[in-house]
């Protein structure tokens, strides 16, 4: 039986298993031999270009002082990626003049020709080194635009990316706008490389910040641009503090309707409108704390907080009562923590509910639904006063 | 007769070890596209904007006098914008509360939170105005699950993040992780690789040069633990079908836990039963979930040197998978569950819970024959061996290197020389000593055994430079 065809196959399976073992084995000793070998290099070539670099940026004048630098380069291949290395170091510690003159060695005839060629090329890693430098050297020119917006619909999430990066660099709203559209759409592209798009996109925002205002508009009320990536939109406005969206954002929420899967959007435009305290839009908040979602009550609390005032603190306090208790919990944190009328406030919420309670009690045994109504009064009793004693001890955790 | 189970036993080793291949080659496929240029996605953004979460972590802590103090301390040096660390005295029969209250400074308190899980009754929290992120919880004995229950409870965050007061993480630890979430949509959960401790170089809780251990079975453990989360993880999510995430280190969405009931407080194998749990739960209500799998090296766990523990350890461990695969049974083959049902949990079933009572079989059917003369067969022998020991041999070195190619964790060749060699001696003797071990877990689970065992460890002072 064993003799058989099938136990020949299973022998030549492992044969060839020990084969593929052997192979890993060699592969592994040379790529550890290799990467040896390649850091010692580059701490030797660390130690003869870092000063050469340091000297230049010292006395360089012009552009063409950065061609007796590179000339010292052997131009393998290995030696302009450290040689870069070594300057995207540098660039992270400079600025002003000094930037001026680590750019013309970045922006050198010599790398643009090498990655000019990898960004032609049909491999993938290729691709993304050449997008890593032209993002980092910021040079762009139109036939490598071109380029560059073809390989954005590219399958390969990375160099879509990578390719819209550099994109963002270009000079003309209109490209860097439809580069970060198509990305939008793109089911695959993560929230942190879209967050990473918008910052790049908004950057150098003098030069074009009306135009990048009307931009970030246009992205939020395009209809073919999924929600959550509004919602990032929305969240990044409020983070930066873009108060010129202020009002927008308060006439888009009137147009959102409350539904499921507008909860995400609705409670990022909530807590934007509450950053940005944007007073005109207290009563349409207010309209939403009433909606049986407790995430988006939660928010209301908070942003009503944020616009301040007494109605809204006022308005806040009649949520206490709120069925969910993280709503409550942030009720008691927002008014424990307002320097100026929220223990008041308290005060009078407790004194007008605690005479309730102690007539309920001394009447007679009250009925199941009181109970619940008094428990949820004892839990907001205890809340306020675990709070404030954790407030007077500066117990209290900073709160997202 | 014979015939048909010598078959089976050498289809049996084949297929198993076959599966195993294909998940190290995938993992080996998957990491390096994963490291392919990984500087193109940098999180550079992602603290500039409000798409991160904040993270409570969890430390359940019983009789940790020795260590807790380091461990909490290396705990408040991590680098992350917003996390609270939460300390959970699970009744201490040492000094563990004594010594937190008297180095932190620690003051008794009340916090205004909501029993959403039941858990043993808490004899005090305790906090400190110099460091507000800071809580400890000191609670009547109620074990690992318990403690982390009481710990979801009073966290206030995004996030829960359970870790071993006797593990070391990374510093970057929670900025690596919290991309899982940005990246992957709708995720309730994600763990890194841990890695043996033992042997490294250890200052202030940093790491500072790693190695193999010295010892015999932390060296076979060491490539076991390679093995283990190449394809026991990495290759899993690979194929989006990730059953555990360790005990040692995870981070869960707190309102999916709070969904499912928190972890199962009669459960050993709480890790995994957590995760079966929150499958079962959003396969069942068809929400979209992930539960995935960071391929990087991240936390540093001390594994037990000495025979006693480690076979306390393994026994628990496999009573844990008997008692998780055994509460959610009506996921096996239920086209309800998708691949976890029709795919991953028999997979478990039949390759990793019942896996060792087939070796051991196989081998005592092999010393029957021995005895009865004119049935020994040569070449069953021969195939036996080569489907079983030589090919799970394979198997071992192809995932010490493939964690060498992919990662070059350990500095020095000698290291990586003697993982090599022992990935030899595993497959000779310890993995059936292991089956044995495994097979005494399932007798333990169906008497009803749930106690943890003793474990004795040293203690990372052991490997302290200062």
């Amino acid at each position: 039986m064993y003799l058989s065809l099938t136990y020949q196959t299973v022998l030549l399976l492992l044969m060839l298993l020990l084969t593929t073992f052997l192979y890993l084995l060699v592969y592994t000793f040379w790529t550890r031999a290799k990467k040896k070998y390649w850091s010692r290099y580059k701490v030797k070539f660390r130690a003869m270009f870092m000063p050469l670099i340091l000297d230049y940026i010292e006395t360089a004048n012009r552009q063409s002082d950065a061609d007796d630098v590179i000339k010292k380069l052997t131009r393998r291949n290995e030696d302009i990626v450290l040689f870069l290395e070594i300057l995207d170091e540098i660039t992270e510690i400079l600025n002003g003049d000094d930037r001026k003159k680590l750019n013309w060695l970045i922006k050198h005839a010599l790398f643009d020709r090498f990655y000019r060629k990898k960004l032609y090329s049909n491999s993938v890693n290729a691709q993304l080194l050449a997008c890593v430098y032209y993002s980092k050297s910021g040079y762009l020119n139109r036939k490598m635009t071109v380029r560059l917006i073809s390989l954005i619909s590219s399958r390969n999430t990375k160099v879509a990316y990578a390719s819209a990066k550099v994109l963002q660099n270009s000079t003309n709203e209109y490209i860097r706008l439809n580069t970060l559209k198509s990305f939008f759409k793109r089911p695959d592209a993560s929230s942190m490389m879209i967050g990473e798009l918008l910052h790049l996109f908004h950057q150098n925002a003098d030069k074009i910040y009306q135009m990048s205002g009307i931009l970030l508009k246009q992205l939020l009320l395009q209809k073919d641009i999924p929600k959550d990536r509004k919602q990032l939109v929305i969240d990044y406005i409020a983070y930066h503090n873009l108060y010129e969206y202020s009002l927008f954002l308060r006439n888009y929420l009137q147009t959102v309707l409350y539904r499921f899967e507008n909860k995400s959007l609705i409670v990022s435009l909530i807590n934007a409108l509450g950053e940005l305290r944007v007073k005109e839009a207290g009563t349409l908040i207010r309209s939403y704390s009433t909606i049986q979602n407790a995430e988006i009550r939660i928010c209301c609390v908070e942003a009503l907080n944020q616009l301040g005032g007494s109605d809204n603190l006022s308005f806040i306090t009649g949520m206490l009562l709120d069925i969910e208790f993280d709503v409550r919990k942030r009720i008691i944190q927002t008014l424990v923590q307002d320097p100026d009328n929220g223990h008041l406030l308290l005060e009078k919420f407790m004194l007008t509910y605690l005479k309730f309670v102690s007539k309920v009690w001394t009447s007679e045994l009250p009925p199941n639904d009181m109970l619940v109504f008094i428990n949820k009064l004892r839990s907001i009793t205890t809340g306020i006063r675990i709070t404030s004693a954790n407030k007077a001890l500066h117990f209290n955790p900073v709160q997202k | 007769m014979i015939q048909a189970i010598e078959w089976g036993i050498i289809t049996y080793f084949l297929s198993l070890n076959s599966v195993y291949l294909l998940l190290v080659i995938s993992s080996l496929i998957y990491i390096r596209q994963q490291m392919l240029l990984s500087d193109v996605v940098k999180p550079s953004s992602l603290f500039k904007s409000k798409v991160y979460k904040t993270i409570s972590i969890l430390v359940p802590a019983y009789n940790e006098a020795g260590n807790i103090i380091e461990s909490v301390e290396s705990l408040l040096r991590l680098e992350y914008p917003e996390y609270e660390i939460i300390v959970i005295n699970d009744g201490s029969s040492d000094e563990t509360i004594e010594r937190l209250k008297d180095h932190f400074k620690l003051t008794k308190t009340e916090l205004f939170y909501k029993q959403s899980i039941d858990h043993q009754p808490v004899r005090g929290i305790y906090k400190t105005a110099e460091i507000p992120n800071l809580t400890v919880i000191d609670k009547e004995n109620g074990g690992k699950s318990d403690a982390l229950n009481a710990g979801i409870n009073v966290s206030d965050y995004d996030l829960v993040c359970s870790i071993d007061a006797d593990s070391i993480l990374e510093q970057d630890v929670l900025k690596k992780l919290i991309q899982t979430f940005v990246r992957h949509k709708d995720t309730i959960a994600a763990g890194g690789i841990v890695r043996v401790i033992n042997g490294c170089k250890i200052v202030n809780r940093e790491i500072k040069e790693i190695h193999v251990p010295d010892g015999f079975l932390g060296r076979l453990q060491s490539v076991e633990y390679l093995r283990a989360f190449l394809f026991g993880r990495v290759g899993w999510d690979y194929l989006k079908s990730l059953l555990i995430i360790s005990g040692a280190f995870g981070i869960f969405d707190r309102k999916a836990i709070l969904e499912v009931g928190g972890y199962s407080v009669d459960s050993v194998g709480e890790d995994i039963e957590l995760i079966i749990r929150l499958h079962s739960h959003f396969l069942r209500s068809k929400k979209e979930y992930n539960i995935r799998f960071l391929p990087e090296p991240i936390c540093w766990t001390e594994v037990p040197v000495d025979y006693k523990s480690l076979k306390n350890q393994r026994n628990r461990w496999h009573r844990g998978l008997a008692d998780s695969l055994w509460r959610h049974k009506y996921m096996l083959f239920n086209p309800t569950y998708g691949r976890i049902g029709l795919l991953v949990m028999p997979f478990f079933l039949i390759f990793e819970l019942i896996g060792p009572i087939i070796i051991l079989l196989s081998y005592l059917y092999l010393g029957v024959l021995f005895f009865i003369p004119g049935y020994t067969s040569i070449s069953f022998i021969v195939l036996f061996f080569a489907v079983s020991v030589i090919y799970g041999m394979v198997v071992s070195l192809i995932s010490v290197l493939a964690e060498e190619i992919a990662y070059k964790t350990y500095s020095s060749t000698k290291d990586i020389l003697i993982l090599t060699a022992y990935s030899f001696i595993e497959n000779m003797g310890y993995r059936q000593i292991h089956s044995y071990w495994q097979v005494l877990g399932i007798i333990d689970f169906i008497k009803g055994n749930k106690s943890w065992g003793k474990m004795e460890r040293k203690g990372f002072k052991a490997n302290s430079a200062s």
